[in-house]
């Protein structure tokens, strides 16, 4: 019951958090003026509401990514970007950048995705020898997202310093480009729902990887679920919106300390708590300074940091 | 219960048995005993059907153990490792439910048996607490509380007495007899008298691929123990009976 409740507290938290956002902005719109006529229309459906439905996919997506990679590497320092599927994405988009090359948006958002996709084949090539060892990815995963560090340095130091400044932005994440693309808000419900048919043999997981081979779990299949959803969700997030820090890392903490380490609850409360997160990072990040818009990634981090310390404390 | 036929078992290069038949039946009491790196955990986590065998065949209630399916191995045997890995954070009573998983993969799991199990190893008082905060000699309890709550007919143990107190250990040691009435149970241990005291048959690995193998009072003997460990104790383990 008192889970239950937690799960409606934070759907009408978010209720709150969409009308806040679509609210506020450079142009204050009153909420009665909303409701009485149709004169902001053109604001709030055509650029405030893609970059509502964004911010929670994108937010909802990366929650789910670190739940679902702290389970599958056993570490709860993990984040989704520590595979390198993030570094591939920011790599080709920004190359693009700094390129000059203009192309639509949704052809920049397919290109970071492969991109990401052709990394989690490479790390697959070269940590697994027909079996899926968790430390070998984990190490593969690390020195290839080193190796993405360094192109993206070099593409940052080489290119014009005119485009430095997007590039910059895009890297520490940055949803002022959404568009009516709802595709991340369909991965984000359709992928809570495939995740959570395992929900079981995930808190079995989490107790070990041996545990739940002899308790009965297909761990190498559970595991190579585990991989793709986790990728699947980090390329669509990263390509559509930077690298955007800490959400992934934090919120699956968050989730667990209300809820303890039941997947049945976690994987819908991290989904939650994410799209709320970032929800209101964004809607800080385009108001605070009006009409200059932050990076949402700074936002995330001013919120990440002090949690994420007072939760090591507390570990402690 | 466990029919085990021309088994070959090799560790790296080393042959740690060679064409290797025995019959394990329920109401048995099983020790394996042997000197370090024999191959007593390599025989355990084989019948527990997670580690391949290449020839020679494991027959559990008349499956062969490497063609079960994952839930029905585990409603079958299970299996308490020497060392747990590394766990993230869950409480008492859900690691112990864990253990129904083979039966219970999409139901809510029958919480009698999960009372039960916690109550035999003294862990109702610890229910609610995280597993990470618990000692050495707790998280032990906790993980043979998993394994009587899987219920199985064979229960594998890799050195179950190791960081029990005393007095738990002689319990432990009682709950198992009582247990092997309706099973099939084996141990390894390092732990002479109570296998003595406890333990229906024996297995001993004396080097080489030679083994010693069943009823106690057949083959726990002063002459064997010398043979396994390969030198002569000062002082005899035996307790005369």
């Amino acid at each position: 019951m008192k889970k239950a409740s937690v799960i409606l507290f934070l759907l009408l938290s978010l209720i709150l958090c969409i009308i806040f956002a679509l609210l506020s902005g450079s142009q204050h719109i009153p909420l009665s003026e909303i409701l009485f006529s149709d004169k902001w229309d053109d604001i709030i459906f055509s650029i405030r509401l893609p970059r509502v439905v964004n911010a929670i996919s994108v937010g909802g997506l990366l929650s789910l990514a670190g739940l679902l990679i702290q389970n599958l590497v056993k570490n709860p320092l993990a984040d989704p970007y520590i595979l390198g599927i993030s570094g591939a994405s920011a790599s080709a988009q920004l190359a693009i950048i700094a390129a000059g090359v203009v192309i639509p948006f949704w052809l920049f958002v397919t290109i970071g995705f492969v991109a990401a996709l052709l990394s989690l084949g490479l790390l697959l090539l070269l940590s697994s020898k027909r079996t899926l060892n968790t430390q070998n990815l984990l190490l593969s995963g690390v020195v290839i997202a080193f190796a993405y560090g360094a192109i993206i340095s070099m593409i940052l130091t080489l290119s014009p310093s005119a485009s430095t400044k997007s590039m910059l932005f895009w890297l520490m994440g940055d949803l002022s480009y959404s568009s009516a693309l709802i595709y991340p808000l369909v991965i984000l419900i359709s992928g809570s729902i495939w995740v959570y048919a395992y929900n079981r043999e995930l808190d079995l997981l989490a107790r070990g990887e041996f545990f739940a081979l002899k308790s009965g779990v297909n761990v190498q299949k559970i595991n190579l679920i585990i991989l793709l959803s986790t990728s699947v969700f980090t390329a669509v997030a990263v390509s559509m919106s930077g690298t955007i820090g800490f959400v992934g890392l934090v919120v699956p903490h968050l989730a667990r300390l209300l809820v303890g380490n039941v997947h049945a609850l976690l994987i819908p409360l991290s989904a939650l708590i994410g799209a709320i997160v970032l929800l209101l990072a964004d809607t800080l990040a385009r108001t605070v300074v009006a009409p200059v818009q932050l990076p949402v990634g700074v936002f995330t981090a001013f919120f990440g940091v002090p949690v994420f310390i007072y939760l090591l404390r507390k570990r402690t | 219960m466990i029919e085990i036929q021309g088994l070959s078992l090799k560790m790296d290069e080393q042959l740690l048995l060679s064409n290797f038949s025995m019959t394990i039946e329920k109401g048995q009491f099983w020790a394996i005993l042997g000197k370090n790196g024999a191959g007593k955990t390599t025989l355990l986590h084989t019948l527990a059907g997670l580690q391949a065998y290449s020839q020679g065949s494991i027959k559990i209630d008349g499956f062969e153990l490497k063609n079960l399916e994952f839930l029905s191995r585990a409603q079958l045997v299970s299996l308490l490792p020497q060392v747990q890995e590394s766990s993230l954070d869950c409480s008492v009573q859900q690691a112990v439910s864990y253990g129904r998983y083979a039966w219970h993969k999409n139901t809510t799991p029958n919480l009698e048996i999960i009372t039960q199990a916690l109550g035999d190893m003294e862990l109702t008082s610890l229910a609610k607490k995280s597993i990470l905060a618990l000692s050495g000699g707790e998280l032990r309890k906790v993980e043979l509380a998993t394994i009587l709550a899987q219920d199985s007919d064979v229960m594998l143990l890799d050195e179950p007495l190791n960081h029990l107190d005393l007095a738990f250990r002689y319990k432990l040691m009682q709950k198992l007899k009582e247990l092997s009435q309706k099973k099939a149970i084996i141990m390894v241990t390092h732990d002479i008298q109570y296998v003595q005291q406890y333990c229906s048959h024996i297995l001993m690995f004396c080097g080489e691929s030679k083994v010693f193998s069943g009823k106690i009072k057949d083959v726990l003997t002063e002459k064997n123990l010398t043979k396994m460990l390969g030198t002569e104790l000062p002082k005899s383990l035996l307790k005369n009976t």
